[in-house]
């Protein structure tokens, strides 16, 4: 098969252009030896089915940032039939050397001149007849965003991969190898105005980055969208919840009847239960993705980089990433996904380990649970706002901890591209295409730790389920040197183990480790544990690893098997200090 | 206005002005960056402003905006364009 691969700097379109080409059927794929994941889909031009591999975006091919050597990684290693190079023909000039890179590589080549309808707008005019002589090779100008002059594209494709299966090779035109050459003849097909208008980008940047209300502005739009992804992604997740719970007693409860009771145990307990649990991340994942898309393809991130970089930079940080870890608050998985806008690998990983601490909704309910029962309602707001603290502290710290592990090595100069607005196309293209990504690599990963969980709780065979004779509760029993100096007893230990599958189970778990429920269990829980008990419980649930779909996205994400074990070894670790300290001083402190 | 005052580093580079680069001192790998967004010895760059507590500059050259910390910009050599 015929391999198309696109070219381009950053910011010039080529997702779009990508996304316009292939529709939703992209996917992701590994490509051995490279640590991205470069979109691929399958393409019909004229009668041959193509290949079109989307690398990313680089300023120069034999450049030292992640994005570059990956590129020229790719190119070493992999024959590329056409490359397609893209441009933000509204930046023509000072992309020049890249083209020109490209030019000089040994595959054919066909250029899109891309945005043409803002290049239109800023009163510059191109004629791609006389750029495609001068340049030697096909020129199309075009808008990805809104399909102008897609036919010509692939007209110009399809003319192309004919002329390669011709027997006889056809005779090339001759292609500039001077940059001086290039630039005249892009001075010759393009007129640039000389005084450019004041853009609406720069009346929108006023307000957006003023001195005193850019920061404001910001936590608000942050505000507004996590209120957008949870209010609405909550009820989404209820109806998705009361469908499985459905499911399940109308339809799977009677047809597992006859099955012996630990199978039946196995498979819905266990099975079911997992995917139900990856399933109730699918509405927050497209709500996230749709969000994010609009402020990511508007422009905005780098701005909200901008914005935070003076505070950011001394925790080793960025202002992408302080907007990841603000999501992180709502849920930690679409978050963790979200870190791929920042390319640097060192910045993402430190960036991955970070958000993990922040708290999610998922923890928020097993505290108010535990603040409801052990404290005054004078007291619950504090209690409930000093765990706030203490999970940005713990990020905070871990960020200065590693920040010289995990160093950004790709020189910080960012682009701030003009604002745009995205069209519902892109947003919903990118949306269904991350869900679809979560399910394909976290489902397996999930299930098998759920029935894990249930094997551990529910075996050896006899004994009550969740109860201290189970596997779990051995294993809570052995880790009791290791947790009582931390007021964690073995019940509570249990409970921690089942939290590791999902916060959302624990409240449950404790009505089956207790043996009671509703009022009866938090009445048992308020006379067998002391309030110095629950909160070095509650902040050691905080630190120590949010769930499994967490981990097993952070797994798929940053496709380091001894990163992923750091994510999960160090915040236990971070979770028993904190936990030990608290309780510690916390006993001699109230109890003398 | 002496002829001292003219030549400074882009970090000096008040909010609204424009320079023209001068020079450029910075590693091989920054510098190729520099580049590709536009910024070359001869070009003419404008701060659009400056971040709070000593943030990025943003900066305006040709049609590319972008950012760049305080560290980078001091070793960019400008001569400030005055405008009589």
């Amino acid at each position: 098969m015929k391999r198309i691969a696109m070219l381009g700097m950053p910011n010039t379109g080529k997702s779009t252009l990508f996304n316009r080409l292939t529709g939703s059927h992209a996917k992701v794929g590994n490509w051995p030896g490279l640590t991205v994941d470069l979109m691929t889909a399958r393409l019909l031009i004229g009668d041959q089915m193509v290949q079109l591999v989307d690398l990313p975006g680089i300023y120069d091919i034999d450049g030292y940032s992640e994005d570059e050597r990956v590129v020229t990684r790719f190119i070493a290693d992999n024959t590329i039939d056409i490359g397609l190079f893209i441009l933000n023909v509204t930046q023509i000039d000072r992309q020049l050397p890249l083209l020109l890179q490209v030019l000089n590589q040994n595959f054919p080549v066909v250029v899109v001149l891309n945005m043409a309808d803002e290049a239109s707008a800023l009163g510059i005019s191109i004629d791609p007849v006389s750029l495609a002589a001068g340049l030697g090779v096909p020129v199309c100008l075009l808008s990805a965003k809104y399909g102008q002059g897609m036919e010509q594209l692939t007209a110009s494709l399809r003319a192309e991969i004919a002329q390669q299966s011709l027997r006889d090779k056809v005779e090339r035109p001759a292609r500039p190898s001077r940059l001086e050459f290039l630039e005249a003849t892009v001075k010759s097909s393009v007129q640039i105005p000389i005084v450019m208008s004041t853009t609406r980008t720069e009346k929108i940047d006023r307000v957006l980055l003023h001195p005193w209300l850019g920061l404001p502005l910001f936590f608000f739009v942050m505000f507004l969208l996590f209120e957008l992804v949870f209010a609405v992604g909550k009820p989404i997740q209820d109806i998705f919840a009361w469908g499985f719970t459905e499911i399940r007693a109308q339809a799977l409860e009677p047809l597992t009847q006859a099955l012996p009771l630990l199978l039946q145990g196995l498979l819905l307990d266990g099975v079911y239960n997992g995917l139900n649990t990856v399933a109730s991340f699918v509405p927050i994942i497209i709500l996230f993705f749709l969000c994010m898309g609009v402020v990511e393809d508007s422009g905005y991130l780098s701005r909200a980089a901008f914005l935070m970089d003076a505070l950011m930079s001394r925790f080793g940080l960025d202002g992408r990433s302080f907007v990841m870890l603000l999501m992180g608050f709502g849920c930690n998985v679409p978050a963790l996904m979200g870190t791929r806008v920042i390319r640097s690998r060192g910045l993402r990983l430190l960036t991955m380990l970070i958000i993990p601490f922040s708290l999610c909704s998922a923890r928020m309910q097993v505290f108010v649970f535990f603040i409801a029962a052990l404290f005054t309602a004078q007291a619950a707001p504090l209690v409930l706002f000093s765990l706030y603290i203490a999970s940005i502290i713990a990020a905070m710290l871990t960020s200065l901890i590693f920040k010289r592990r995990y160093v950004n090595n790709d020189p910080f100069i960012i682009e701030m591209p003009p604002y745009r607005l995205p069209t519902l196309r892109q947003i919903i293209v990118r949306g269904t295409a991350e869900v679809g990504h979560f399910l394909k690599r976290a489902t397996r990963f999930i299930v098998a730790g759920v029935v894990l969980v249930w094997l551990l709780t529910n075996f050896p065979q006899g004994v009550a389920a969740g109860g201290p004779e189970t596997w779990a509760g051995q294993i809570g029993a052995l880790l009791d040197p290791l947790l009582s100096p931390l007021g964690i007893d073995p019940k509570l230990t249990i409970a921690l183990i089942f939290g590791f599958v999902a916060k959302e189970i624990v409240i449950g778990s404790l009505a089956v480790i207790y043996g009671q429920e509703g009022d009866a269990l938090i009445n048992s829980i308020t006379h067998q544990i002391t309030w110095i008990q629950a909160y070095s419980f509650m902040l050691f649930s905080l630190i120590y690893t949010p769930c499994l779909s967490t981990i097993a996205t952070i797994r798929t994400e940053s496709k380091s098997l001894s990163f992923s074990i750091l994510a999960v070894i160090w915040p236990l670790v971070l979770a028993w200090l904190v936990s030990f300290i608290f309780y510690q001083v916390a006993i001699r402190f109230f109890i003398a | 206005m002496s002829d001292s005052s003219l030549h400074i580093t882009l970090n000096h580079l008040a909010e609204g002005d424009s320079a023209w680069i001068t020079d450029i001192d910075v590693s091989e790998e920054l510098g190729r960056r520099l580049t590709a967004m536009g910024l070359n010895i001869g070009r003419q760059v404008r701060v659009l402003r400056r971040a709070a507590f000593n943030g990025p500059l943003h900066l305006r050259t040709g049609n590319t905006e972008l950012m760049m910390r305080l560290p980078d910009a001091q070793r960019i050599h400008i001569t400030r364009v005055t405008t009589q």
